[in-house]
């Protein structure tokens, strides 16, 4: 840059077109670098959040613009930042919104809907999971995302079974003996702290 | 004087902050993710309102989180995976690929994926895929990844630090970042093509293929004399005894190598460089007409010898063929021109120079007194200079005011008044512009000198 003497929009025109030229340039850059790969498994985080705040309200309130636009936001937020506490949000809002719906709306839900809405918040958070450490320009070895779609699977498939057990139990939410759930969630809560304790004990 | 009274020594120095102490890097080691924690508490609070509003639905949600978690920390890894990074060739032809090999071992039962991102200088364009990327490595296993990416200019260029980082289980457990320091890789300059037919003055080496003074076995006549005892009988001029009654032979001229110094002025640099397929600035110039130079005279058997004219007053002993012209690529490539050089000495130069009799060819963008003085005190000297131009063409100052171009071009004035003084003073001056650019100036040389 020459140290002449500069009018002040000489000198903010000069700014803003070196500006747009660097940013040109890196955008540039980024297109070329992009990789498929790590861009499909953002999309995948993205489409599993939205498409899982879409199931868990009824019809007409997922069509409505305000939580088209909510799901639009946390989908979009945890494609963006796997990494950070975005993908929790996401859960935390989709689990709110089918709280508030099935209460509210008696006919919505159900177990198959349920089960539905649990394997999409889990593929959200298993992609998330994976994508954390991942760049846009980051290439991948097939291999990792071959692993990802299997442990998906195998999740997605035990979780049906479990819905099916559930269902054969539970024909009627309402006949369910309060002490059974209290039975189940105590017996699953210490399981997971069990297990959630186990693991993060590394042994040296 | 008391060392600890002297004034001096209790002055600030340049950089007033206090030194800090390195802080050691840490070790890698296994750790877990937002994403572990995320799983755990999307689990446990699902499993917490089940029980609390009596919901059956939540238990089904918190399920694949509970079964997933369960599944991916069945096999937990313990030791971290080691990494290292080995530079794989340590030059390499500018616009070639410049690659260094990161070696992963996983010592554990368990696959882990192992994450790269490397940095590199900004003359090393890394290629997709090869600077910033991950891959799988299966359990008890070791893998080979390569770093690379196009050398775009000539020099001394660092590929690194290269960043490693590990996942398992699916991505709740983590390494922590493993920094390698990165390794210079040299990329050689690619010289431009120049072949010159013309023979050099001053050919008086042992063999080779320049025109020499001396009388030997060759093709060229230097003269028709008596025969003497010793000579050659094929040598007979058989038509000129016949006509003089008197046996004659022909005298012909040797064929001999000679030495070629080649000074580089590295005083000033000025144009902003593109690499290989961009403008070119007076180094890459210098740089380039420099090595085309030699490689032609050093393949052809010649003994070639360069030294700096700069700063670091580098030399680089004279030598012949293709081990001293790879060599030789190997010091162009490191040539730096600092920002704020100590002024170079004509008189320190010129004590370098050894043989009086070698072809001196001066790369120089005549741009500064000493440049100028240098290249005339040679001629004075009566050594054989040839003064390449290396001032690009599509240099010029940067605009201040609307003076600007009145005063360039003065200056350009000024500057062919220079090259016409240095011509008379018997310097063949010739800006560079590649193949038998420099044959007419050569030719020049050659015939001053066998006038």
């Amino acid at each position: 840059m020459s140290d002449a003497p500069r009018g002040l929009f000489e000198a903010a025109g000069d700014g803003v077109r070196l500006r747009a030229s660097s940013a040109r340039r890196r955008v540039t850059s980024w297109t070329r670098r992009l990789v498929p790969a790590a861009l499909f498994l953002r999309v995948a985080v993205g489409s599993a959040y939205f498409i899982a705040a879409e199931l868990a309200v009824p019809k007409q309130w997922s069509a409505s613009a305000p939580y088209l636009a909510l799901a639009l936001l946390i989908a979009l937020g945890a494609a963006l930042l796997p990494a950070g506490i975005a993908p929790l949000a996401a859960s935390g809002t989709v689990i709110a919104a089918w709280l508030i719906a099935t209460g509210l709306d008696g006919e919505h839900g159900g177990l198959p809907t349920a089960a539905a809405v649990a394997v999409l918040l889990y593929v959200g958070h298993a992609t998330a999971a994976v994508t954390q450490r991942f760049r846009t320009t980051t290439a991948l070895d097939s291999e990792i995302v071959h692993n990802l779609a299997r442990h998906l699977g195998i999740v997605a498939a035990s979780t049906a079974a479990f819905a099916g057990v559930l269902a054969l139990f539970t024909a009627y939410f309402a006949a369910i003996p309060p002490a059974v759930a209290v039975g189940i969630g105590l017996v699953s809560a210490v399981t997971v702290i069990y297990v959630l304790a186990r693991s993060l004990h590394i042994p040296r | 004087m008391n060392l600890t009274a002297d004034p001096a020594l209790s002055l600030r120095t340049d950089n007033p902050r206090p030194l800090r102490r390195r802080t050691p890097e840490r070790p890698v080691e296994w750790r877990r993710t937002a994403a572990l924690t995320r799983a755990a508490v999307i689990a446990a609070c699902c499993l917490l309102a089940s029980v609390a509003f009596g919901r059956v639905d939540l238990v089904l949600i918190a399920a694949p989180f509970v079964v997933g978690t369960a599944l991916l920390l069945r096999e937990r890894p313990a030791r971290p995976p080691e990494a290292r990074l080995d530079a794989s060739e340590a030059s390499c032809a500018e616009g070639g690929t410049a690659s260094a090999v990161l070696r992963v071992a996983n010592p554990e039962p368990v696959g882990i994926t192992t994450v790269v991102t490397a940095a590199a200088d900004h003359w090393i364009d890394l290629h997709t895929g090869r600077g910033d990327f991950a891959e799988r490595l299966a359990p008890a296993t070791a893998r080979e990844m390569v770093v690379a990416g196009e050398a775009r200019r000539w020099g001394g260029h660092l590929l690194g630090p290269v960043h490693v980082q590990s996942y398992a289980c699916g991505g709740l457990l983590e390494t922590t970042v493993q920094a390698l320091p990165g390794s210079k890789v040299w990329a050689l300059p690619v010289p431009d093509w120049f072949e010159s037919s013309e023979s050099l003055p001053f050919a008086d080496g042992v063999a080779g293929v320049h025109r020499s003074r001396r009388l030997g076995d060759s093709g060229e006549l230097a003269e028709v004399r008596l025969y003497q005892p010793g000579d050659r009988l094929r040598r007979i001029d058989w038509r000129t005894s016949a006509r003089s009654q008197e046996l004659y032979v022909n005298a012909t001229l040797s064929e001999r190598d000679t030495d070629v110094t080649l000074i580089l002025d590295l005083q000033v640099e000025a144009g902003a460089s593109g690499g290989i397929g961009g403008p070119a600035s007076i180094a890459d110039l210098t740089v380039r007409a420099a090595g085309a130079v030699a490689a032609h005279y050093a393949l052809q058997g010649d003994r070639v010898g360069c030294i700096e004219f700069g700063a670091r007053s580098r030399r680089l002993r004279a030598g012949a063929g293709r081990r001293h012209h790879l060599a030789l690529l190997r010091w162009l490539a490191a040539v730096e021109i600092p920002d704020n050089p100590l002024p170079a000495s004509v008189e320190a130069l010129r004590r370098q120079l050894g043989n009086h009799r070698s072809m001196h060819v001066v790369f120089t963008p005549l741009l500064g007194e000493r440049s100028i003085g240098l290249v005339a005190a040679l001629a004075r000297a009566g050594r054989p200079v040839l003064c390449v131009d290396t001032m690009p063409a599509h240099v010029s100052p940067p605009s201040r005011s609307h003076w600007t171009p009145y005063a360039e071009r003065l200056w350009r004035l000024s500057r062919e008044n220079t090259i016409m003084e240095l011509r008379d003073l018997g310097v063949a001056v010739e800006p560079w512009t590649g193949a038998a650019s420099l044959d007419d100036v050569i030719a020049q040389l050659v015939r001053r000198r066998y006038r």
